[in-house]
């Protein structure tokens, strides 16, 4: 009898299940966050200046923190494939391959979310030497620490000639070039100063001379406190500049500050993620490694931070044009309608309209478009 | 009308009714405040993307089965409806200044959230403790037991970490197989299936006990008379097992499949579970324990035989079973394999929550088992506060109430963690060794417990 009492109990919790489940996939109580629509796009050329005049509505059917980015692009904007290095043939310096995995995984459900049109995987030593010796235009991650000697090592160079030709290399760590790791090493064997590590020079192999300052490692690597105009357009969070470039050399070779800024020198300022342009392609330099998994500058954080960032167009920015942003709190059932104004510069070829929703919202709304 | 006031009367006479009130109170006062911090991030995305028309596999972030999630959009959605809201808080004292970058959690819910969070681990909760008592009932020979063994889960310091301080689901999954457990008893074996198959929503354990059992249906008795009826008879029992089994399943097919396929392609590459270690004793994660323990080497180094070790736990239970010469090495083969996969999964001691009410439950029919009941309490929850200090639980209640603040709570964390060691360099390294190592001692205890209370049963009945 007592038997049949609990037959219930599991039969209830399976109802309940199905009525969840039922809730989530029946049509007529859609679950939807809101909404967002372009309006309207004129163009002011009778003004001092071109300029632009985008109109967009706003629509909350939950409560939303939402932000809305429109970024002046110079050249067209691509999704280009996205790879990230993981190959545990090759040893880590001072991090591990998982980090490498779980950015990749938590990259690819970012980008899917933000309607990023190609794909996200993760890609060995030998992959990638394909991939820079075709010169084939993609988005490169290597979280790392160290380049595998097949790509890069005193007398190899096949990181720049690809960055020149239009490739894309994101880099956590270390400064960039300072390791080299060859197939089969373990991580515990590694060392500054072995002869295979080009250090400082590594960087001036890869065009980057004069873009770092080589500081001692402390156990709490150091924060940078200000945010930027795009930091905070974007809500980038990473912002630990250890191992970062100087902000007036990044500034100076018409580069962009992506992340936070802060320094122990107040004359030598660093950002914690930089673009730097290089040929027709790009370096992007997070200031140092991934951290633990769930905090901030670990790998959840981080891929929100690279999906905002290959998202947003601001990689393909103006370099003389200033993006425009607004944030909203929306309440339920709030709508909003509002203009984002821009000035036209001559090497301006569209925009893109980026919405998001912040970290702490309680719906969750992407919507990204370009407009010639 | 008298019969409703009698059995009202029954409940508020009954002699657990006081208990029950206390330890319900208890858990209502652990809710708000409590929390693992950074588990509660995946939570909450899971359940915003999920709330958002999104599937909520749709981000890596949530990496939690179909049946949480189920469970509690309901709950949320009824919440958003009503208008509440659940932002999350970031906490300004992370994001400015220096602080211990690996173990700073950046943003927290409010305690709206962690009551709506906590409710359905409450429900199965309190019905494990119930289900324990009724268990009990049937076993136990004096009218004393049923009660003891309801006290010793109600007032389990560790069964209350997993539910209320960590907001762990585990407790769905420790009552689903005690159920499955409950029903087998009662040869009920549909609504065994049925229970473990619901276990299984809520993750992988339960699927890892179905299996051996449904064997066990499958071939109990055959070595001493090995004939078509008792084949036949037996292949219904395993048929109305497997059945019972597959049907949570199947209705939430398309969802578990993406979640096992994430579980595959992502979280294999995050942690060792084709390692072949017992994470608990390693501090969670290989990887991980580097920072946190410094005699993983060694560690490894002794499990270097873990395959050997598999082989030997399944001969006993290939032995245990009574089969004939041919199936034995079958069997064993299979054994080895299940508990060679099963064993590393064991990441983080909640995981190991689903053992608790059993053996609570075996407590009524040999007392020895009141032992490792106590080596498990006291090393899992030992275990939790020693992995960054009690303190890590508290940022709900530093952030949303006078009795504390953010900022002494991180830098009471952080001087926690920075603590040298006796041993090891830190001191949560030599903890969390010790604790790990008896927490697994405890599983040993458990194991060898059984074999041996599973012979004397074999002589007695000799």
């Amino acid at each position: 009898m007592m038997g049949n009492k609990w037959q219930y109990v599991a039969a209830a919790v399976l109802v309940m299940l199905l009525v969840g489940e039922l809730l989530w996939y029946m049509p007529i109580i859609e679950s939807k966050p809101g909404s967002f629509k372009v309006l309207d796009v004129t163009r002011l050329p009778d003004r001092a200046e071109n300029a632009v005049n985008i109109t967009y509505e706003l629509t909350a059917d939950m409560p939303l923190d939402s932000t809305v980015v429109v970024t002046p692009l110079s050249t067209l904007p691509q999704d280009l494939p996205v790879y990230v290095f993981y190959d545990t043939e090759y040893p880590t310096v001072a991090t591990d391959w998982t980090f490498s995995a779980m950015l990749q995984a938590h990259l690819n459900g970012e980008l899917r979310l933000r309607g990023y049109s190609n794909e996200t995987r993760l890609a060995s030593a030998a992959e990638l030497q394909d991939i820079f010796v075709n010169k084939e235009p993609a988005v490169v991650i290597m979280a790392s620490g160290a380049f595998p000697s097949n790509l890069f090592s005193k007398e190899t160079n096949l990181v720049k000639p690809w960055v020149d030709s239009g490739g894309v290399l994101i880099w956590f760590g270390f400064h960039i070039g300072f390791y080299v790791v060859e197939k089969g090493m373990k991580s515990e064997d590694i060392k500054d100063n072995m002869t295979q590590n080009p250090r400082g020079d590594g960087s001036r192999q890869l065009g980057l001379d004069g873009f770092f300052e080589y500081l001692e490692m402390k156990d709490n690597p150091s924060i940078a406190t200000f945010s930027s105009p795009i930091s905070e357009a974007l809500e980038i969070s990473y912002d630990l500049i250890q191992q970062a470039p100087l902000l007036d050399i990044v500034w100076a070779k018409n580069g962009l500050v992506l992340g936070k800024i802060g320094g122990e020198n107040p004359l030598k300022l660093r950002s914690s993620v930089s673009m730097i342009p290089m040929g027709t392609g790009k370096f992007v330099i997070f200031g140092f490694f991934l951290m633990e998994s769930l905090t901030l500058n670990g790998p959840e954080l981080a891929a929100w931070d690279l999906a905002q960032i290959l998202c947003s167009g601001v990689l393909q920015m103006s370099p003389d044009s200033a993006q425009y942003y607004q944030s909203f709190h929306l309440a339920k059932e709030e709508t909003r309608i509002d203009n984002a104004r821009l000035v036209l510069k001559p090497e301006v070829v569209g925009f893109v309209v980026f919405e998001y929703t912040s970290k702490r919202s309680n719906g969750v709304l992407f919507y990204r478009e370009f407009i010639k | 009308m008298k019969r409703i006031i009698s059995t009202l009367r029954s409940y508020f006479t009954h002699e657990l009714t006081s208990f029950f009130i206390l330890g319900l109170l208890l858990r209502i006062v652990l809710m708000p405040y409590f929390i693992w911090p950074y588990d509660m991030g995946a939570y909450q995305s899971g359940l915003a993307y999920l709330i958002s028309g999104n599937d909520p596999y749709a981000l890596h972030a949530s990496i939690y089965p179909p049946f949480v999630h189920f469970i509690t959009f309901p709950l949320f959605r009824l919440a958003y409806q009503l208008g509440v809201s659940f932002d999350f808080h970031s906490i300004q004292e992370v994001l400015t200044g220096t602080r211990p970058e690996a173990i700073v959690a950046y943003c927290q819910v409010s305690p709206l959230f962690l009551v709506l969070w906590k409710l359905p681990l409450l429900c199965f909760d309190l019905l494990t403790g119930i289900l324990i008592y009724c268990f009990a009932k049937t076993l136990a020979s004096d009218s004393k037991t049923p009660k003891r063994c309801f006290l010793i889960w109600l007032f389990n310091p560790f069964t209350l970490a997993v539910s209320y301080l960590n907001g762990s689901y585990d407790i769905v999954v420790a009552f689903f197989i005690l159920l499955g457990a409950f029903f087998l008893f009662k040869e009920n074996y549909f609504s065994a299936g049925l229970s473990f198959g619901l276990g299984t929503l809520a993750k992988t354990s339960p699927i890892f006990v179905a299996i051996p059992l449904s064997v066990v249906l499958l071939f109990r008795g055959l070595r001493n008379s090995f004939n078509a009826p008792n084949l036949r008879n037996n292949a219904e029992l395993f048929l109305k097992f497997a059945a019972g089994c597959i049907v949570p399943l199947v209705f939430f097919m398309p969802l578990f499949t993406e979640y096992a396929g994430l579980m595959y392609s992502g979280i294999s590459k995050e942690i060792s579970i084709l390692g072949g270690l017992n994470q608990w004793f390693f501090a969670a994660d290989p990887n991980k324990s580097r920072l946190l323990n410094q005699h993983i080497g060694v560690i490894q180094t002794v499990f270097s035989y873990y395959p050997v070790i598999c082989f030997v736990l399944a001969l006993f239970l290939t032995v245990l079973l009574e089969l004939k010469h041919e199936a034995i090495l079958l069997t064993t083969a299979f054994f080895t394999g299940l508990i060679y996969l099963f064993l590393p999964i064991t990441l983080q001691p909640q995981y190991l929550l689903w053992i608790m009410p059993l053996l609570v439950v075996l407590c009524c029919k040999r007392r020895s088992f009141i032992w490792p009941i106590s080596v498990f309490s006291a090393a899992g929850f030992l275990y939790y506060m020693s992995l960054q200090g009690p303190q890590t639980f508290l940022y709900p209640l530093a952030m949303f109430t006078r009795l504390y603040n953010p900022q002494e709570l991180i830098d009471n964390i952080s001087s926690y963690v920075n603590s040298q060691g006796i041993i090891s360099q830190y001191l949560r390294q030599d903890l969390s060794t010790v604790f790990g190592g008896i927490g697994f001692l405890g599983q040993i205890m458990v194991m060898s417990l059984l074999i041996k209370n599973l012979r004397m049963t074999k002589n007695d009945g000799e």
